[in-house]
């Protein structure tokens, strides 16, 4: 059973005349880090917004851990975890607040949760703000309060939109190793970013996307064993543009 | 470049969210801004025309507009506040090739064309009671017009002077809800009493014909004298009676320059240290933990954290609640006494019933902004395990929770008061309950199809819009009540109505939880 299987999804917005998907296909392994590439409008966040239920699905399917998104979406969203680009919180909240409200909405019980809490605030270096109101928060913390928000339920799979945007040199490090032991767990990762190198160094798998069409599916291994150039130069060569 | 600035700015200010609306609203807001305009014109020809009977007629002008002026200036504050010192707009425009006083010089023009448009609406019913009972001419109307546009000047020189303290004071009240919440409950209180015993006073000395006696010649001159001292609204009256027009009007005109001009100065010189201390760290450490029994009081909690830490919500939601018994009592008392002696003691339970239907609405405004609230947040309830209908249905059971609540104390204290008996308490709670269900239900499915999610309160037009329905369809129930009662004894009357309304409800819900499924479910974002 897949993590993620995404099958013909199309998509298109009230008012236009075009799909922006056009039939996306593609799988997620357990224990695989997944990268979805593309330039800005090519149809990432459509895609994310489609596969966590924000957006309703015109045609196709998507499936999280066997679970349909459309047929039966509550269980399906119990099985992932997700942080948006724009790193949504309750600002009138604290962190601690943020995190206890979002533990209690996934049902996880209160030994889980203060065991995980104390683990994530550490590696994410936010033990002393924990306990200030959220609205007083830099971006990159509020970044930090989404990012430990969307694993306190250790859903399978973890889904990140522009994940190292706005994060200080330390804790992108940080973030890349705990995707590494996340994927150790035989959990799974689905990102998107705009840092290429980041993704070429974490990733198992990318999917390169354009005009709401995934071009083509790399498996990085191989493309580090058997090609000469790097995953930026490939990228601008697929979709000709410097625009990612 | 200035004209460029003033012409983005009106736009901003004035024209973008009239011009969204639909003709059914625009309909809407023409008809009931038209009735609540007559009866408000009626009632002061009334009061005009026994001021000109005792001789008082000027007194009565210039306490009106100092009135005016005083109101003006209290809630001046706030608007001084949000458009000048804590706007967003500095981020975008500092940085922009335009010098500060140019924008500060804009800022204080929209705020002088915010506080005229407030103006007019207080000032327009007054200024046609006064003509209407005097009987003046066209050039009467022109000069009112003239005379509104040099009112704001005072207040706004006001607010921007002690602007500072205001801020000092909102910044400490919005770090300590509780003290917030004390201060207005003891305002209120203290409006509450002492309203009361005006009124009981004006009812005692109507009922013992001795209100005439008011106007004695002791009170006369008291209040002659004292009009003598209210500047400048006694320069305002003597335009408007015809005193010394040119006079008058060149030392109001130069005053309100002046004002201006000092307003401006005033701002350039606050304005770079409150956006310098704007983004002050609070520092306070609240370490509490989230913990609930089941995922309903999750929400609630979340819902009621929410509301009580932020400013607009708790105004919007539970102080509005809270006032409307004491709101309530003071309407029906003035009410109930106007219509027994107008028209009969037994057509007072449909103006009763119209006046409570119009405070508890409009007290519930939160239920306009229930799903707003969320801002940018609601497209991601979607992604909780959680359906977005339950969410949405748990926000709404917890405002019919406490209007209810609100409901119960506001009939109690009317029942004990004796303003209303028993039965008739039971029937209007079962009125205003049904029809009040009946607007949540509609103002929540208008936020769903329309949310702002700026996540600004003030930018929220389902507000505007839900007020003006609130009060349609109170003056609509309130007729209908009046025609029952006119055609059937009371308690037929009540009856019938009751019916009316409780079908009207069903097939509201019916809708509501259709249209919930369809938009609830997948919410396109």
């Amino acid at each position: 059973m897949y993590q993620l299987e995404i099958k013909n999804l199309r998509k298109r917005y009230s008012g236009q005349k075009e799909d922006v998907l056009r039939g996306i296909s593609l799988v997620v392994k357990p224990g695989e880090v997944f990268g979805f590439l593309g330039k800005n409008g090519a149809g990432k966040s459509t895609t994310l917004k489609c596969i966590t239920g924000i957006l309703p699905i015109d045609f196709g399917s998507v499936k999280i851990c066997g679970y349909d998104i459309n047929s039966n979406p509550l269980e399906a969203k119990f099985h992932f975890g997700y942080v948006s680009d724009n790193h949504l919180t309750y600002e009138e909240m604290t962190g601690r607040e943020y995190l206890h409200f979002i533990a209690s909405v996934y049902r996880v019980s209160n030994k889980d949760f203060q065991e995980r809490f104390l683990n994530l605030i550490k590696l994410f270096e936010i033990e002393e703000a924990i306990d200030r109101f959220i609205r007083f928060y830099s971006l990159g913390m509020k970044q930090k309060i989404a990012i430990i928000a969307s694993l306190i339920h250790e859903a399978d799979l973890w889904i990140l939109d522009e994940p190292f945007s706005g994060l200080d040199v330390g804790v992108a490090f940080q973030l890349k190793k705990y995707i590494q032991e996340y994927k150790a767990k035989g959990k799974s990762v689905f990102l998107t970013s705009h840092n290429l190198d980041s993704v070429e160094k974490i990733c198992d798998r990318v999917a390169i996307i354009q005009e709401g069409i995934i071009k083509e599916v790399i498996d990085l291994h191989q493309f580090k064993l058997n090609s000469k150039i790097s995953l930026e130069e490939h990228f601008h060569s697929l979709v000709g543009a410097f625009d990612v | 470049m200035f004209k460029v600035l003033l012409k983005r700015e009106i736009k901003a200010n004035f024209f973008n969210r009239s011009l969204k609306r639909n003709f059914f609203d625009i309909f809407l807001s023409l008809f009931t801004y038209g009735v609540i305009m007559a009866v408000i014109v009626f009632l002061l020809v009334k009061l005009t025309e026994g001021m000109i009977y005792y001789q008082l007629e000027s007194e009565f002008l210039v306490l009106t507009i100092f009135l005016g002026m005083i109101i003006q200036t209290v809630f001046g504050f706030g608007v001084v506040s949000r458009y000048l010192y804590e706007a967003e707009d500095y981020l975008l425009l500092l940085p922009l090739p335009i010098k500060s006083k140019t924008i500060i010089s804009v800022k204080v023009i929209i705020l002088y064309l915010k506080q005229l448009t407030s103006a007019l609406a207080f000032y327009l019913p007054l200024g046609i009671a006064y003509g209407v009972s005097s009987a003046q001419g066209l050039h009467y109307y022109l000069l009112f017009l003239l005379v509104v546009a040099l009112i704001p000047p005072i207040p706004l020189m006001i607010n921007v002077l002690f602007g500072n303290l205001y801020l000092r004071f909102n910044r400490f009240l919005s770090r300590s809800l509780i003290v917030k919440f004390i201060i207005m409950i003891v305002m209120f209180g203290g409006l509450f009493v002492g309203l009361r015993e005006i009124i009981n006073l004006l009812i005692k000395l109507m009922n013992e014909n001795r209100l005439q006696n008011i106007f004695n010649i002791r009170t006369a001159e008291f209040l002659k004298k004292l009009t003598n001292y209210l500047f400048p609204a006694n320069l305002h009256k003597n335009i408007l009676s015809g005193e010394s027009i040119v006079l008058n009007l060149g030392i109001l005109v130069l005053a309100s320059t002046c004002f201006v001009i000092f307003s401006i100065f005033i701002v350039s010189r606050n304005f770079l240290f409150h956006i310098r201390n704007k983004k002050q760290t609070n520092v306070s450490i609240r370490k509490k933990e989230f913990s609930s029994a089941n995922l309903t009081t999750t929400f609630i909690k979340k819902e009621l954290l929410r509301i009580f830490r932020s400013g607009d919500l708790f105004v919007s939601h539970l102080l509005t609640l809270a006032i409307l018994p004491f709101m309530s009592y003071i309407m029906v008392t003035i009410i109930s006494d106007v219509v027994t002696r107008m028209i009969g003691y037994s057509f007072v339970f449909p103006f009763v019933l119209m006046i409570l239907l119009m405070l508890s609405g409009i007290s519930n405004t939160y239920s306009s902004m229930m799903i707003s609230n969320e801002g940018k947040y609601l497209p991601y309830l979607s992604t909780f395990p959680v359906s977005l209908k339950k969410q949405i249905n748990i926000k709404v059971f917890l405002n019919i929770f406490l209007l209810t609540f609100s409901l119960i104390i506001t009939v109690l204290i009317l029942v004990l008061t004796h303003k209303l008996n028993f039965i008739n308490g039971i029937y209007a709670f079962l009125i205003l309950f049904l029809t009040n269900l009946n607007f949540i239900f509609r103002a929540v499915l208008n936020d769903l199809r329309n949310p702002s999610l700026t996540g600004s309160f003030r930018e929220n037009r389902n507000t505007s819009i839900f007020i003006t329905r609130t009060l349609f369809l109170s003056i609509i129930i309130g007729g209908l009540s009046l025609l029952f009662v006119g055609l059937y004894p009371l308690e037929k009357a009540n009856l019938m109505l009751i019916a009316v309304v409780g079908v009207f409800i069903l097939l509201r819900y019916y809708h509501y939880q259709r249209q919930l499924q369809i938009r609830g479910v997948n919410y396109e974002g």
